[in-house]
């Protein structure tokens, strides 16, 4: 697909049907698919061409959604995704595209599907995110470093299957936690990472989690306004400050 | 047929180049990167379409179209100058510069705007037009659409829905052979787009020279008053674009150079139209260049306009999500 954003118009075939269809006759067919999209805001797009809509997607059982943050995740989670007989959304990061990084050769460089990464160790707050938030989480966390504060960034690759344990593992080291991600904030990943932990590590938060997502209001076009509406590593740090 | 006096000729005329100009314009105005962003669509090479069909219309009939909507925003009498600010995302854009080049809309020239998702504002357009309907106006709509649209699930349902209710629209597929960087044949068994009236049972209006301004105000006058009173038809117009899809295609120029080519030199609609006057009256010359200043003029004002234009602000980034 060339963008997510086209995906609207296909939201009856992958959500009523691929995603249902192997569950509704009880086995009997599968759904071996995987929708490649583009996604992400930047650079003008509007209202319109603008979304970051995986959670919408993830929202569903029957679906699985990749969203890798690095080429070489990408890499394995797509041969994983081509491998299993799930529909699978398989989201890139228009941002992304542009940053190269080191990729195997090895044609079976495989990574386990719903598995996610920590990408930084660190042991006084958790930076959670996927895709391009983790990128503005590790900028983050190298600001902080320079401060002394040591931030884990964990970065869940898959939106489903869902790495819980590795959140509440990184949770329970550092007692807190920032979820960072592209998309908006309400009925979000944040929300739903944010009610987790609660849930499962009630007894480890020394502050309440705070998330830092992309403004409730639809894109505009002028980039000043539009600038406002999205998150940033300054997002990032402000947020990491009021709960140190 | 219409036999247009040399007044309004010499208007479609002013129209077409205030068009071609300030798309010409907008393009520079990119590489100065004073206009920004991924998305600009160019209308030029199809300026005898948009420009013959509107001029068949009344004031209070409506248009919607596309993401290539510059052009029929200025055919539909909305002034350059908002316009231009919106393609700076200012303040004074029609759209607040909330919208940007893709959604140029005036409520109040019933130009109910540019939509950037292929095939979007098909349903609308039939919303609009069965809304004349029901509140027993006599207006029409004219909505224009890509080939490229013409594949997509909106049209059948839009073009069925319209042909069931007898609404008064007309349909104009803008038929420039390609869409982004796939030709008609690749994505159409049926490369005659307005057969498709057939299926869904409404008037095919034909296939026209989408660069003869004359042939298509007479084809869309024909069109506009069987909509006004019998229901849908649906025109297919030839044209050609001269720039890439948009301002991120690079490649266009390139892969159709002798295509491109060849509509530039021999089918160019304002140099088709010009020729025509010049037959028509004599010493035309002289008043043709004079309305071509003015244009340039006006096309100059409209970036001094747009460039005081203030930017909008953080208020602007919150307001209209809902209606107060
Ligand atoms: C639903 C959807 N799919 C894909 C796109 C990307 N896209 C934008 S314009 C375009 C080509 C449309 O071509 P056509 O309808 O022929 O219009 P033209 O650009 O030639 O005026 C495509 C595929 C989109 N905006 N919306």
């Amino acid at each position: 697909m060339m963008t997510i954003n086209f995906a609207f118009l296909a939201l009856d075939a992958i959500i009523n049907h691929a995603a249902k269809i192997h569950y509704m006759f009880d086995g009997q067919f599968t759904v071996p698919l995987v929708i490649r999209a583009a996604s992400g805001w930047g650079n003008q797009a509007t209202a319109t061409h603008s979304h970051t809509p995986e959670p919408i997607f993830a929202h569903f059982p029957g679906l699985y959604v990749a969203c890798p943050a690095t080429p070489s995740d990408a890499y394995g989670m797509l041969k994983a995704s081509i491998r299993n007989d799930n529909p699978i959304l398989f989201t890139e990061s228009i941002a992304l595209y542009p940053k190269p990084g080191p990729v195997t050769e090895d044609p079976d460089f495989v990574l386990p599907i719903g598995k996610g990464d920590i990408k930084r160790e660190g042991k006084h707050v958790t930076l959670i995110s996927y895709a391009r938030g983790v990128e503005w989480s590790l900028a983050a966390a190298k600001e902080l470093a320079k401060d002394g504060v040591e931030a884990e960034v964990v970065d869940l690759r898959w939106l489903r299957p869902l790495d819980l344990d590795l959140v509440f593992e990184s949770f329970k080291k550092t007692n807190r936690a920032v979820i960072v991600e592209e998309s908006l904030p309400m009925y979000s990943f944040g929300s739903e990472i944010a009610a987790q932990i609660q849930d499962h590590c009630f007894d480890y938060m020394d502050a309440p989690i705070k998330r830092v997502s992309a403004m409730d209001v639809p894109l505009p076009f002028a980039r000043e306004i539009e600038l406002m509406a999205l998150p940033n590593v300054q997002k990032v740090l402000d947020a990491v400050e009021e709960i140190l | 047929m219409a036999n247009p006096n040399k007044e309004t000729l010499l208007e479609w005329y002013r129209q077409m180049v205030l068009i071609r100009l300030f798309e010409t314009r907008c393009d520079e105005l990119y590489q100065e990167k004073k206009i920004t962003g991924v998305y600009m669509h160019l209308y030029s090479g199809h300026e005898a379409t948009g420009v013959g069909a509107l001029a068949a219309l009344r004031p209070d009939d409506n248009v919607i179209t596309a993401y290539r909507d510059h052009g029929i925003a200025l055919a539909k009498g909305v002034h350059p100058n908002p316009i231009m600010a919106e393609m700076m995302g200012r303040k004074d854009g029609v759209s607040g510069g909330k919208g940007g080049s893709m959604h140029i809309a005036s409520k109040e020239h019933r130009m109910w705007g540019g939509y950037a998702i292929v095939g979007g504002h098909l349903p609308l357009a039939a919303g609009i037009a069965f809304a004349s309907k029901y509140k027993d106006t006599d207006e029409v709509t004219i909505c224009f659409i890509g080939d490229g649209a013409s594949n997509n699930g909106y049209f059948h349902e839009a073009v069925n829905i319209s042909g069931a209710w007898k609404l008064p629209i007309v349909w104009i597929i803008e038929n420039n052979l390609v869409a982004m960087g796939t030709r008609v044949e690749d994505s159409t068994a049926q490369p005659l787009l307005h057969l498709r009236a057939e299926g869904y049972g409404i008037k095919d209006g034909g296939r026209i020279d989408g660069q003869d301004v004359m042939a298509v105000h007479d084809a869309v006058s024909d069109a506009v008053a069987y909509a006004r009173k019998n229901g849908p038809v649906l025109i297919e117009s030839l044209t050609y674009r001269y720039k890439g899809h948009g301002v991120s295609d690079k490649s266009y120029d390139k892969r159709f150079a002798d295509e491109l080519e060849e509509w530039k030199q021999n089918r160019d609609p304002i140099t088709l139209f010009e020729r025509v006057l010049e037959g028509k009256y004599k010493n035309i010359g002289p008043e043709l260049k004079r309305i071509h200043d003015a244009c340039a003029q006006a096309v100059d004002e409209s970036v001094e306009f747009a460039l005081n234009s203030p930017e909008p602000t953080y208020d602007d980034l919150i307001r209209n999500v809902y209606v107060d």
